[in-house]
């Protein structure tokens, strides 16, 4: 009970995440670059510095995440699991076997179940 | 002078964010020295010590009640107390940040402040600050520093993308805080004592005890 109270109680101090605020200031900055170099052509040289800084300390935004979020649409697009055609039957000695076989499986589960 | 001194030294009943409201208040429109704000300061900060977010609140705040003109005295009492401790670079920022957001929205009713000028001049200040090593002193003042440098570089290219029209006209109002701040950035990540901390002290995975 004690150690549950310590865990509880120390949680509260757990209020400072590193990565969220590395990511938070990576994200910044990527988007904060461009548009300063866009809006302030006479800051060209400060904004190098300031590219060159993000880039010396790891600070770019990591877009692999987006990217393969991206990809995983992109993928399911491409299959088009809606558009799938609904062919018709073929009479072969195949699918009466196939046939035969989920009947006889079936009436097997149904018996058990019963 | 006499009621800088009765601001400092008499005891008010609803605590020391009246007095230092007032003492705020009192330096500015004596016009006080800066020798002797910075002794009243220590004073009043050993009897009724206040958080340096709401001090630098209460002496950036005063700005936009008074003239249209930037009061001299409000960066020169920010530096002292900055270089005195009594009040951090992250406070400054922060409150800083907080009244640009609050001013942005006053001009949306027809409000006209000078904020950003006074803001350009504290970035300025900050950004010396940064170059010359005087600042930061801490990692905690790092590391909130960093924080609100996010935050507002964040929301000022979340402003301009909005498409909003007011903020169309007051763009050119919004250049020289983006300028400053991209100043300010550039000087944050080029000093040596916050690339320790990018280095050291946001870069791991694990939540940190504070």
């Amino acid at each position: 009970m004690f150690l549950l109270l310590f865990s509880i109680r120390s949680t509260a101090w757990l209020k400072y995440y590193p990565t969220e605020q590395r990511e938070q200031l990576s994200h910044a900055l990527t988007l904060f670059i461009p548009y300063w170099a866009q809006t302030s052509p006479q800051h060209a040289q400060n904004v190098t510095r300031l590219d060159d800084a993000q880039k010396q300390q790891s600070l770019v935004e990591d877009i692999s995440k987006t990217g393969s979020d991206e990809n995983a649409l992109d993928v399911a697009a491409a299959v088009q699991v809606g558009a799938v055609l609904d062919l018709p039957l073929m009479h072969t000695r195949a699918s009466l076997f196939l046939f035969l076989n989920s009947l006889v499986r079936h009436l097997f589960t149904l018996a058990v179940l019963s | 002078m006499a009621d800088v001194d009765n601001a400092a030294e008499t005891e008010k009943p609803d605590g020391a964010t009246a007095q230092w409201r007032a003492f705020i208040q009192n330096s500015l429109r004596v016009r006080l020295d800066q020798g002797k704000f910075l002794q009243l300061a220590h004073e009043l900060t050993a009897r009724s010590p206040i958080p340096g977010l709401k001090l630098a609140s209460f002496l950036l705040g005063s700005q936009t009640a008074s003239s249209k003109i930037v009061d001299p005295r409000i960066p020169i009492f920010s530096e002292q107390l900055l270089e005195a401790r009594i009040i951090n670079t992250d406070d400054i920022l922060a409150a800083l940040f907080q009244q640009h957001s609050d001013r942005t929205d006053a001009q949306k009713n027809g409000s006209n402040h000078n904020g950003s000028e006074l803001a350009a001049i504290i970035l300025e200040h900050l950004t010396k600050g940064f170059v010359t090593s005087k600042s930061p002193y801490t990692i905690p003042e790092t590391r909130q520093s960093l924080v609100v440098l996010a935050r507002w570089l964040e929301s000022i290219v979340t402003a301009a993308s909005a498409g909003d029209a007011l903020m169309q006209q007051l763009e050119h109002q919004a250049h020289p805080i983006c300028d400053s701040l991209g100043l300010l950035a550039t000087a944050m990540l080029e000093n040596p004592r916050v690339v320790g901390v990018v280095a050291k002290v946001i870069s791991k995975g694990m939540p940190v005890i504070c």
